[in-house]
Order: C-alpha cells, then structure tokens, then sequence
C-alpha cells in the first residue's frame, strides 16, 4: 500500500521559489518509488503550474503568494497550486499548444502538464484567481511478505 | 557562467536548473558576450551542467536561437543529459537546430 502523505505550501511569488517547490515535491515523492524519467515530469508540471501563478495570475509581482498543495491518497498524487491572482477568461484557449499572452513565452506549460500527469483540471475566475488541479497514479509497491524470494543486488 | 570563442563559434556552459528564475539572466548574459563580438556565427549551448528544463528554458533557447538568426548565425545544443534530451525532444527542438545528448560528442 501507498503511503498516504499531504503537505501544503503558502509560497511568495517571487522565481527563485519555482525550484524550490520542485525541491520540495522531490522530497515528498522519495517513498513513492517513481523512476527518475516519471519524478522529472512532475516536476515540470509542477514547475509550470507555479511559473504561470508568478507570470500570468500575479503578472510577475513579487508580494503575492501562491498556494501548493501536494498530496497522495488511494495510490494517487494530487497537486494542486492555487493563486488569486487576474484569472483565466477563456481557459480552453489557454490550453492550446502554443498559445501565450507573452511573446517570449513558448505556450507549452499546460501541454507539458497535460503530457506529463494522467488528469489536469483548471478552474478559474476572472479577477478572482486560478486554481490549477494535477492527478498522476503512483506505482503500486507490494511489501515482501513472509517467504516471498528476494536478493540483493550489488552495485559497482 | 563559463563559455569560449573559438574561431567564429562562442560556446556556453550554463548551469543549475534552466527555469522562469534563471532563464532571463542567461539570455542576457548570452546576449551580452555576443554583443560585443560580432565575428560569432554560431552558438553552441553545452548543456552538460543543466539537470532540469521546463518551458520557461526552452522558451530562453528559442530567444538565443531568433538572436542568431538576427545576425545571420546559426546555433546547436550539445551534450543534454538523458532527461534534458527528452524534453528538447518533445517540445520540437529539433526542427530549429541541431540537438546532440551526451553520448553524441562532436
């Protein structure tokens, strides 16, 4: 059985705090036995959640606070990052690959979100704010139960 | 961050995570060496020291790549480890430039 675990982040919105979110998320997914490919997609999808609370809901102003909730029940991760900031007006566009409000920006953060984790749920209030919701099954790992065969494999 | 001219080529080694908080000040950074020498022709970004891309640093290499474009250059992202590769992959890198992992050496 999974461990269930739940921890909840209030974050300034400031860049430097993107990475350490992502840092975060690492250390919460450790007991979950993910491979380096799978913990690297989570953290991208972390990690545009949380860029799109700084530059889109907040417009890159630096005393604000986003809110990021990461969570596993029922052999699920859930994270959720939640900003009050200007809202999404049409969220169905802003889901398009390749659309951005900014030139400089690919639009690629909710396809890498879409790709990367099995559910992505967004609802969003103009003026009120944006609350993005990912879902991503974990591995289930078995405990050895007693009889059961195992080794230990030797490193380099 | 470290980089060389060699010849009409810079080469750059940023480092770190190449997200919203880093990609700006690498750009510029980039932008300020080249600047200054107009000789350059191509980029070539070694990648070797970067762990973590997300569209916030994909989107700073497509600004370098429209830079070099500017200036008539070209530009090539070399040694990409595993993870990195995969995201250059992904994203369409790979139409614009020459994208190498770290197996492929030059």
């Amino acid at each position: 059985m999974v461990k269930e675990n739940r921890v909840v982040l209030h974050v300034k919105s400031i860049g430097e705090n993107v990475a350490l979110v992502r840092m975060v998320a690492s250390g919460f997914l450790i007991p979950y036995d993910l491979t380096m490919e799978e913990l690297d997609e989570i953290k991208i999808a972390l990690s545009e959640a949380a860029t799109n609370c700084i530059i889109h809901g907040y417009a890159e102003q630096p005393d604000k606070e986003f809110t990021v909730l990461l969570e596993v029940q029922d052999q699920t991760l859930t994270i959720q990052v939640s900003d009050t900031g200007v809202g999404i007006s049409d969220i169905a566009q802003a889901m398009l690959p390749a659309f951005s409000t900014r030139a400089e920006h690919m639009g690629l953060g909710f396809v890498f979100m879409q790709t990367f984790m099995d559910g992505v749920e967004v609802i969003s209030s103009p003026g009120e704010g944006t609350t993005v919701t990912m879902y991503k099954q974990l591995p289930l790992v078995e405990p050895l139960a007693e009889g059961d065969d195992w080794e230990v494999e030797e490193i380099g | 961050m470290e980089w060389e001219v060699t010849r009409d080529t810079l080469t750059v080694y940023p480092n770190g995570d190449l997200d919203m908080a880093t990609a700006g000040v690498m750009k510029e950074e980039i932008e300020t060496i080249l600047y200054s020498r107009l000789g350059v022709k191509t980029l070539v970004v070694n990648l070797n020291r970067i762990r973590f891309i997300d569209s916030s640093g994909l989107g700073m290499l497509i600004g370098c790549y429209k830079y070099m474009q500017g200036r008539s250059g070209g530009m090539m992202l070399v040694e990409a480890s595993k993870n990195v590769y995969r995201i250059l992959e992904f994203s369409g890198m790979k139409k614009l430039m020459p994208v190498l992992c770290e197996e492929q050496r030059r």
